[in-house]
């Protein structure tokens, strides 16, 4: 019952969303909503993927960004991590204490003198600057489950590796990253979320060039009227890869967290 | 092919010594095996010996020359790891080529030195599985395979059957013991299984706190343990410990225990002050018309030999009967002590006391 319960809290919003975005604005606002089918209609869709084209431009900046960070995520942190995981780095609790650290601000202490630093330099509204403040809170969460994982490959197969003569670097690339492969996908696929959802930064440190599909998503919400059709159809486009992502590395992800929590 | 040699090689982790001065050397194509119950500090000094441990002092020898900072490769050791460690991602003949692959080896020569360690092993359909697809035995004959391909100058075994069921571990015990007779490479061998260590050394070492307490053939540990602990630990049922007195009476000399005693003769009696204990193999108490009257309580006949065991007030013993056994529990029967069996302990030291036939 309280699965029920809890199943319909959550999923009662996105089918909402979903119905809406096939419905006309007059149907969404009068009152009571007219959900008659004979009101169905693909013209939202039409309207936000046509128009001036911003939520596709949010899309394609969006997908370049959140690829990015989660590649650029995944190198550093694979390394980073194994690092931790398993050589014998000096103050290693420290570094792994530091790297949690990083995470215990909320964006609203420090986007003012991020947004000063960024725009010094000259780097606001370009993916360098979103991809790398991306970074800075993703990559912390990406070295901590990953050296979970690592840790959990078994001690002796390195030390099997190190018998069969490879290098540090060679058992890494030749043993722990392809037995960790599930792992690395699902981590992936979580950066690869936290960055394509990310508003608050981007709201703040992108003009025009590189908004992303939040921002794109938001402003149907305008100041004199609100296109609520328009703005859920594109909040359902928005979330697809999204959906398709979990639904693919599903299994992935499931084991990759159940692994990471036991170990970790 | 080398020998071995380990000089006061010593291991301390933080305030724990897990190895202490240990001093010994094994010869160029010998197989001997480390033997202790767990935490004795046997696989630690594995460890120390591969290269994959540094030790904390003392030296390790591999043909003469000191061996302390090579790596596990440059040492040119292969080691067989308890839960096998097979590279999960890759299929047996990768497993068993990786070291070929690493050391950029032509592909054919790689192809067909796996194909010969496959053949040798019994290998030859399973190459193109995966680890997982392959049942516990196979697994360790990949892991075996990974280790001879290299044609290493040491092997070293890490408790490398106790995963298996005692069948197979029976099977595998013989298999390695033929192939080390046909590769007579250098072998160190980890147990905590006795029967195992006495059925495959050449020499045992027994282990004991982090300490070696005694070097020795499989006869040698087994009829002449230095202490009671080799004595327990070696043999199965073990051997007996008796915690009696010495009497003398009328020139013959009798060992009392509780209500029990058992004549020893003059040339077994060593001269020592201290108390002593009297350690005794089953197949060295003999029941029959004479000597000590007793009472047998448990008999466990397993084929070839029947232990029965027979208690007094104040003591009991266990005798190996050849074949099977018509004495039944409650029976009154007579345990006499066959002289070459007797062994005496200081009880206080735990050494054995020799004496003039041992």
């Amino acid at each position: 019952m309280g699965l029920v319960i809890f199943t319909a809290w959550t999923l009662g919003p996105i089918l909402w969303a979903v119905i809406s975005s096939f419905l006309p604005q007059t149907a969404l606002t009068s009152t009571p909503p007219d959900l008659s089918p004979a009101n169905l209609t693909l013209a939202n869709f039409q309207a936000v993927l046509a128009g001036d084209r911003s939520l596709v431009k949010g899309l394609i900046n969006s997908s370049i960004i959140a690829i990015s960070t989660a590649a650029v995520a995944l190198v550093l942190g694979s390394a980073a991590a194994y690092a931790l995981a398993r050589l014998h780095v000096p103050g290693s609790n420290k570094i792994l204490l530091m790297v949690l650290a990083t995470q215990m601000f909320p964006g609203i202490v420090i986007i003012i003198p991020l947004f000063i630093v960024i725009s010094r330099m000259g780097l606001t509204d370009t993916y360098i600057a979103l991809i790398v403040v991306y970074l800075s809170f993703i990559l912390p969460i990406v070295i901590w489950i990953l050296k979970g994982f690592f840790e959990a490959v078994p001690l002796e197969l390195e030390r099997a590796a190190a018998v069969d003569g490879a290098s540090v670097l060679q058992t890494f690339r030749l043993i722990v990253l392809p037995i960790s492969l599930p792992a690395l996908f699902a981590t992936g696929v979580f950066a690869f979320i936290e960055s394509w959802n990310e508003f608050f930064f981007a709201v703040i440190l992108t003009r025009i060039n590189v908004k992303t599909a939040p921002i794109a998503i938001a402003e149907f919400s305008g100041q004199y009227t609100s296109l609520y059709g328009q703005m859920v159809a594109a909040a359902v486009l928005a979330s697809i890869p999204v959906i398709v992502l979990a639904v693919v590395f599903r299994q992935y992800i499931l084991k990759g967290f159940v692994e990471g929590a036991v170990k970790g | 092919m080398a020998d071995v040699e380990l000089i006061k090689v010593t291991k301390r982790y933080g305030p724990v010594l897990a190895c202490s001065e240990l001093d010994f050397h094994i010869n160029d194509g010998e197989f001997v095996t480390l033997l202790g119950p767990s935490g004795c500090g046997k696989t630690t000094a594995l460890n120390l010996i591969a290269g994959l441990d540094e030790v904390t002092s003392g030296q390790i020898l591999m043909d003469g020359s000191v061996v302390n900072e090579l790596t596990p490769f440059e040492r040119d050791i292969a080691m067989v790891f308890q839960n096998y460690a097979l590279y999960p991602h890759m299929t047996v003949a990768d497993n068993i080529g990786f070291t070929l692959k690493l050391r950029k080896r032509p592909k054919d020569e790689v192809r067909r030195r796996v194909a010969d360690v496959a053949e040798m092993l019994e290998l030859g359909q399973l190459l193109n599985r995966r680890p997982r697809e392959l049942s516990g035995g196979q697994q360790q004959r990949v892991a075996l395979g990974r280790a001879v391909i290299r044609e290493p100058r040491v092997f070293l075994f890490d408790e490398p059957f106790s995963n298996l069921d005692a069948a197979l571990r029976v099977r595998m015990r013989l298999e390695i013991k033929e192939l080390h007779q046909q590769l007579k490479i250098t072998s160190l061998f980890v147990t905590h299984d006795q029967e195992e260590a006495l059925s495959i050394s050449d020499r045992i070492a027994i282990m004991r706190d982090g300490r070696i307490e005694q070097v020795g053939t499989s006869e040698e540990v087994y009829a002449q343990p230095v202490s009671r602990y080799v004595a327990r630990f070696i043999g199965s049922p073990p051997m007996d410990i008796l915690k009696g007195t010495l009497e003398r009476e009328a020139g013959r000399i009798w060992y009392r225990v509780g209500a029990a005693r058992f004549e020893i003769p003059e040339s077994v009696v060593p001269t020592h002050a201290g108390a002593l204990d009297l350690g005794v193999r089953p197949e060295h108490v003999l029941l029959g018309a004479a000597g000590q009257p007793v009472t047998a309580t448990v008999i466990q006949p397993l084929g070839p030999m029947t232990y029965v065991t027979v208690g007094w007030e104040g003591g009991r013993l266990t005798s190996g009967v050849p074949g099977m056994s018509h004495v039944k529990p409650g029976d009154a029967i007579h345990v006499s002590l066959a002289p070459e069996g007797i062994l005496f302990f200081d009880r206080e030291s735990d050494r054995r006391i020799a004496t003039t036939t041992a």
